[in-house]
């Protein structure tokens, strides 16, 4: 090859290949900022129509049980996500609950790699949002930083009753996805 | 459960409308498209990877009509018929097939090449089962009507509609870019003064729609094209009724459920303001990256949409600004007369919000008018050597930085292997820093996801 076209095709090459890196620049630095204002927490919502169906179907909690979770589930939005983007987990949950008196209920969010070893821990008091018997939604962003290593994650949320130092696992839910 | 499974993916699904909005017993609707039923729990546990990605089931565009309801198994089949493919390469008429874009339930949409005029177009193909029943061609004439009536720069232009022996074809103005859907997908949520500029210039197109007579009944971010060169521009007039002439039984139900307006569910007349709640949950969602109502059912879905308010945009997003979201929460009222009245008017709002050059430029036939005063001849020259010296000294810069001539002198690299340097081999110094540059040591990643993840 000419040594004169070779130099232009290293150059459009290289400016593309920078274009590519700039472009990645400016997703990670959006993502950045909306990192400042989302709002990560749970927030379940009640669903009217839902919890209607639902308490049509599932039978009536027992006398005995403060509480009893009937159905939980959790899925992600997308199963392949990459870094400096958003993946959100969706949750449903209908619960059956009487008065609790001092006890609360926690909903822990507990996250894995591949070879299970325990990443983070998230530990949300969701009492006061699941106040009723009914059925709730939520969908939670979870953020993807950059230096995220790629792979495949598990992640699990167990919401438990506690009651001071005892804790009762009421039911659990768990969602994988991949970081390309 | 093949059937079943058949059934979902079937773009277009024509139920008795009575069975979703009672929601009797014989609702097999409601798990027909999101599959949350208790049937479909044992279905969901056993094929985990097929319901992966449920609501984008509510996220098509659907028809309830109880017109066809008679009709079901055959239209399900005809559907899968739909997907008939042109290769690339292939010829329809004088259109040369580069590309396949995507498919609906009205047929499949292609890159091509016009050969005649030299120019690139987009091909809407309904293949020949679909184009030989009566309803669907009526539906691809009205399609092509409405948008046959609709000149402006935010919106895809229609060239010409052929009926081929391969389909019925529609030619439609080609542009590089991508939807809302996908840049929300890809970049998360737009801020606040990005989505009011987009949404400005889309409810330009929607305006310029009303005015001409046409109603989209399906403004969600999937069919919102953010051009890459240029306006934004509204697409997809699949389910669009004009002023004079619906090609839907009156009463059906026509739209996306998770954007569908109140009216649209109810039944009653649907007039421009459908089209502006419409793109009222498409705002919240582009500025939020969450939908207004996320439901379990289409059936609770459809009742959200009547019944409850959505959560405010700020309880999801907190630097939004007030009077952004006073303005979505007027256009997503349940109440036609509620909302925004017109376009224009929601347009004004969102305008109020601050300055928005492109979308309160005026416009001209070929797009909005560039409102820099143009640079003496000379001076452009100047600053155009000016850039591609810039460019010029940046790409050898990137290039050198590329191939590790230009290596950058880390601390550690300088502090820690200096003595080493002397014994080891000649390459391994330069090596080291690239190294050092590019590959994060692994509990870095880690950490910053236990950072982001955790309390």
């Amino acid at each position: 090859m000419h040594p004169r076209s070779l130099s232009i095709l290293v150059a459009v090459s290289s400016l593309l290949a920078g274009c590519t890196t700039l472009d990645r620049a400016s997703v990670c630095e959006h993502f950045e900022h909306d990192r400042q204002s989302l709002r990560y927490e749970t927030l379940y919502r009640y669903s009217e129509s839902d919890s209607r169906t639902a308490a049509a179907n599932f039978r009536a909690r027992p006398e005995r049980d403060a509480v009893i979770v009937r159905w939980y589930t959790m899925r992600v939005n997308a199963p392949t996500i990459r870094p400096c983007e958003h993946l959100y987990l969706f949750k449903e949950i209908y619960l059956q609950r009487g008065p609790l008196a001092d006890a609360t209920l926690e909903e822990t969010r507990e996250f894995y790699t591949a070879a299970g070893q325990r990443i983070a821990t998230k530990k949300e008091n969701v009492t006061a949002q699941l106040k009723n018997t009914g059925y709730y939604t939520a969908s939670v962003p979870l953020p993807i930083p950059e230096s995220a290593p790629p792979g495949a994650y598990r992640v699990v949320t167990r919401l438990a009753l506690k009651t001071g130092a005892r804790e009762v696992t009421l039911s659990t839910a768990t969602a994988e996805f991949r970081v390309r | 459960m093949a059937d079943f499974a058949r059934l979902r993916s079937a773009p277009f699904i024509w139920l008795p409308r009575a069975s979703v909005s009672c929601q009797s017993r014989r609702t097999g609707v409601i798990y027909i498209f999101r599959g949350r039923s208790r049937l479909d729990q044992r279905h969901y546990r056993e094929n985990p990877t097929v319901d992966a990605q449920p609501a984008e089931y509510t996220g098509s565009t659907v028809i309830l009509s109880n017109r066809f309801a008679e009709r079901r198994p055959r239209h399900a089949r005809s559907a899968d018929a739909a997907v008939t493919a042109f290769e690339p390469g292939a010829r329809v008429d004088r259109y040369l097939i580069l590309s396949h874009l995507g498919g609906g339930g009205m047929g499949q949409v292609y890159r091509a090449h016009d050969t005649e005029l030299n120019r690139p177009v987009a091909l809407k193909v309904l293949p020949p089962p679909l184009s030989r029943q009566p309803e669907y061609i009526d539906r691809f004439r009205a399609e092509a009507q409405a948008q046959a009536r609709l000149h402006s720069p935010y919106i895809i232009t229609l060239y010409s509609m052929l009926e081929l022996p391969a389909g019925a074809v529609l030619v439609l103005e080609y542009v590089e870019g991508e939807t809302l859907a996908e840049r929300l997908r890809r970049q998360g949520p737009l801020d606040a003064a990005e989505a009011v500029n987009l949404f400005a210039q889309a409810l330009n197109g929607l305006e310029h729609m009303h005015e001409m007579g046409v109603i989209h009944r399906d403004l969600k971010p999937s069919n919102i094209f953010l051009n890459a060169g240029g306006p934004v521009k509204v697409m997809d007039f699949g389910v669009a009724k004009l002023r004079d002439y619906d090609a839907f039984a009156h009463g059906s139900m026509v739209g996306t459920l998770l954007y569908i307006s109140p009216e649209q569910i109810n039944g009653r007349a649907v007039d421009i303001r459908s089209d502006i709640y419409t793109l009222g949950v498409s705002l919240y969602e582009a500025v939020t990256g969450r939908l207004p109502f996320e439901s379990r059912s289409d059936y609770a879905l459809m009742h959200a949409h009547v019944q409850e308010n959505p959560p405010t945009p700020t309880s999801v997003q907190r630097d939004l600004p007030a009077a952004l979201e006073r303005t979505i929460l007027k256009a997503m009222q349940k109440d036609p007369a509620q909302r925004f009245q017109t376009a224009a008017e929601f347009r004004a709002a969102l305008l109020k919000l601050g300055a928005h050059p492109v979308a309160a430029r005026p416009l001209n036939a070929f797009g909005p008018v560039p409102n820099a005063a143009p640079l003496p001849h000379s001076l452009r020259r100047v600053l155009g050597g000016f850039g591609l010296d810039l460019l010029l000294v940046a790409t050898v810069c990137l290039l050198l930085y590329t191939l590790g001539a230009y290596p950058v002198k880390t601390p550690v690299a300088e502090v820690g292997v200096k003595t080493e340097v002397a014994a080891a081999p000649r390459a391994k110094p330069a090596a080291e820093p690239r190294h050092a540059r590019t590959v994060r040591p692994r509990s870095t990643g880690i950490d910053s996801l236990r950072e982001a993840w955790g309390q």
